[in-house]
């Protein structure tokens, strides 16, 4: 609920005031897990902690130094330490956050639900192109869309955030939780259908990745609707 | 993302010229994580070890931005 606030904050109103509740969730957050020093509570907190994060980092980061294609590469850097950190704290395996392949095909099969999704997301955020220069520009491009978004995204909430949702809650619970979190983050679009998209894509991620045990599917669907949406879409 | 989590509001924070207030709140918060941790790893009970060790999922990715405002800003007297 907070962060939710604290995302209207950023959104609607002043990104510094908005930064700073994230700032004082994230404290809280890692006070609290440090109350109960070990088990679900703690393991939740911590990993909940990444929302604000996220946010904080993303915001602060001096994007504008950079061209506008490499913001998904930086940020996505970003996102992908702080869950690296958040595993090595917790002292977990890439096994256990799904960076594993189980059924491959399967995966290759989840992973191509991307398209249609990139193409329903794009009519209804219609974001202007990301396309750069030449088309191995763009290869590289994709290539950092699908790693530095798909991956370090499903890593944070489905990987680390849902894993220990689901451990504390129980699964049906701890799946919505987490989609609300991940559509809440996406409120800086200003698209109350948009969040309402995410948020039913959150549930099939989460959904998959549950029955799975694997991110890698998911990780390539989300990257795939990123490519779709800001790459291919637009520069029809 | 889908559509991205990382990049939603980045364009009007970028366009409002309000990067230099966030770096600063950013590293407000860096300093004050980095010296709670080290007050809480000094400690000898075990909870404050562990807390002071959780704090880590904070500073890490706070320290990259913090790196690159500090090179870009070096850069800019530099050139």
């Amino acid at each position: 609920m907070l962060i939710a606030v604290a995302e209207a904050l950023t959104t609607f109103t002043d990104p510094v005031y908005g930064v700073s509740l994230h700032a004082i969730i994230l404290i809280s957050l890692l006070v609290l897990s440090a109350l109960r020093p070990s088990g679900n509570p703690s393991s939740l907190f911590l990993s909940l902690s990444l929302a604000p994060l996220i946010r904080i980092v993303s915001l602060s980061l001096p994007l504008a130094y950079f061209p506008r294609y490499a913001w998904y590469l930086v940020a996505g850097l970003a996102v992908l330490l702080a869950a690296l950190t958040l595993m090595r704290v917790e002292g977990l395996g890439f096994r256990e956050v799904g960076v594993t392949l189980s059924s491959p095909l399967a995966q290759v099969a989840v992973g191509l639900t991307g398209i249609p999704f990139g193409i329903i997301e794009y009519y209804i955020l219609r974001p202007e192109p990301l396309a750069v220069g030449s088309l191995f520009e763009n290869a590289l491009l994709a290539v950092a869309l699908i790693f530095f978004t798909g991956f370090a995204e499903e890593l944070v909430f489905r990987g680390v955030m849902q894993r220990s949702a689901v451990e504390a809650f129980g699964w049906k619970a701890g799946l919505l939780g987490v989609s609300v979190v991940f559509s809440i983050l996406h409120m800086g679009w200003l698209s109350t259908l948009d969040v309402l998209f995410v948020f039913t894509i959150g549930l099939f991620f989460g959904f998959i990745a549950f029955k799975t045990g694997s991110i890698i599917g998911v990780s390539l669907s989300h990257g795939l609707t990123n490519v779709i949406l800001f790459l291919l879409m637009p520069t029809r | 993302m889908i559509s991205t989590v990382t990049t939603t509001t980045v364009t009007t924070v970028a366009m409002l010229s309000m990067g230099a207030t966030l770096g600063a709140l950013a590293s407000i918060l860096l300093i004050l994580l980095l010296a709670t941790k080290e007050v809480a790893t000094a400690d000898t009970r075990r909870a404050l070890k562990v807390f002071g060790r959780s704090l880590d999922v904070g500073i890490v990715p706070l320290l990259l931005s913090f790196s690159l405002v500090v090179f870009f800003k070096v850069l800019e007297v530099l050139l």
